[in-house]
């Protein structure tokens, strides 16, 4: 194969997959957000039985969600910047299961401070460049 | 640990076939551009080996955007003498025919002791014997000597010679080697007919078999000396 051909598909694979990166993070990642939002109403409307099916449903939603995507996301971020999101999702739940409002509120609060960060982190700005 | 030894292999095999992508010259004499690739390529490749935290593809893009570059590079200062000699330099002449060019010397930070050092490596010994002495681009010194002090030529002495030719491989380790043979327009009879005059009874005793194009054989076998032999051959300026 002519040499000019291969570089060029080379580029474009390059491009293909550092944009691509890009879109998948910034998608997932608005929606994690949104989740994530929802399942903070949710939690405050429920405060005084935070382990209702309603509840306990909206959460296994958004942990779904986040290991359905988590997966893919490790082919192109480092797993270290991803683990945290889900270590909040394992005490969230914990806190659920006990009912306890406060640490759930917590919870919820730094799982979105996380997942703010790794998007902010992770995709493209000036600012990460530099 | 299985995991590692997996990434390893990928690493290693994309590397090989990037360093294969940028050429051969990457192995042996480097611009100053490529030495830099080379220094990087050297570094990247093993942090995601070892390292099962970072995704293979962290590993392997900045590889590939590192040959992406260097091609780019190459392609443009083979276009642009500007940008060639921005990027590889000019190559000095630190010796002239009037002696040792100071300023030049001084240009690239060379004492006189590094000239002679440069000047012995090509084999010469007095500064009186170079015409020319010019530092490459890729660093190394090409001397062009006074011609009282060059090697006699043929030509000098008006000597009429054939012209060198280039040996092929026919057999190779008690193998044949299809390619060459085809490139010589030769078959596998051809060589039995050789061993058998040779009183060898199989190919794989031969260790190697090649042929130039004027039909001068090198034959050895595996366990007795090396014989030349001179057959006609009308494969003349096959390759």
């Amino acid at each position: 194969m002519n040499k000019v051909i291969f570089f060029i598909i080379l580029l474009i694979a390059l491009l293909g997959v550092t944009i691509g990166e890009q879109l998948y993070i910034d998608k997932t990642t608005n929606t994690m957000l949104a989740q994530i939002h929802s399942m903070q109403a949710t939690i405050v409307n429920n405060q005084n039985q935070l382990n209702s099916d309603e509840v306990l449903d909206a959460f296994y939603d958004l942990r779904d969600y986040w290991e359905s995507r988590e997966g893919t996301m490790a082919f192109f971020v480092d797993h270290k910047n991803i683990s945290n999101v889900g270590q909040c999702i394992v005490r969230l739940r914990a806190a659920l299961e006990e009912n306890d409002f406060t640490l759930s509120k917590t919870e919820i609060y730094l799982m979105h401070e996380v997942t703010y960060v790794f998007k902010k982190l992770s995709t493209f700005s000036i600012h990460n460049i530099f | 640990m299985f995991t590692t030894l997996i990434r390893v292999i990928i690493i290693y095999l994309v590397v090989l076939a990037l360093v294969r992508l940028m050429g051969k010259r990457q192995i042996g004499e480097l611009q100053p551009f490529e030495l830099v690739i080379m220094l990087i390529f050297a570094d990247l490749a093993t942090i995601p080996m070892t390292d099962s935290s970072v995704p293979l593809l962290l590993g392997i893009i900045p590889l590939v955007t590192l040959v992406l570059l260097q091609y780019f590079l190459s392609l443009v200062s083979r276009k642009s003498i500007f940008f060639q000699n921005l990027i590889n330099g000019k190559p000095v002449i630190v010796i002239g025919p009037n002696g040792i060019i100071y300023q030049n010397l001084k240009a690239l930070n060379m004492s006189i002791d590094d000239l002679q050092e440069a000047l012995r490596g090509c084999n010469v010994s007095n500064f009186d014997e170079v015409q020319y002495a010019i530092i490459e681009t890729n660093g190394k010194m090409s001397v062009i000597l006074k011609k009282a002090n060059s090697p006699v030529t043929n030509e000098d002495m008006n000597i009429q010679v054939t012209e060198n030719t280039f040996p092929i491989t026919l057999v190779d380790d008690g193998k044949y080697n299809k390619e060459n043979l085809e490139l010589a327009k030769v078959d596998n009879n051809f060589i039995s007919s050789i061993l058998s005059k040779q009183n060898i009874k199989s190919i794989k005793d031969v260790l190697v078999l090649n042929i130039d194009n004027n039909g001068k054989i090198y034959l050895q076998t595996k366990k007795g000396n090396c014989k030349s032999i001179q057959i006609d051959f009308n494969g003349g300026n096959n390759w």
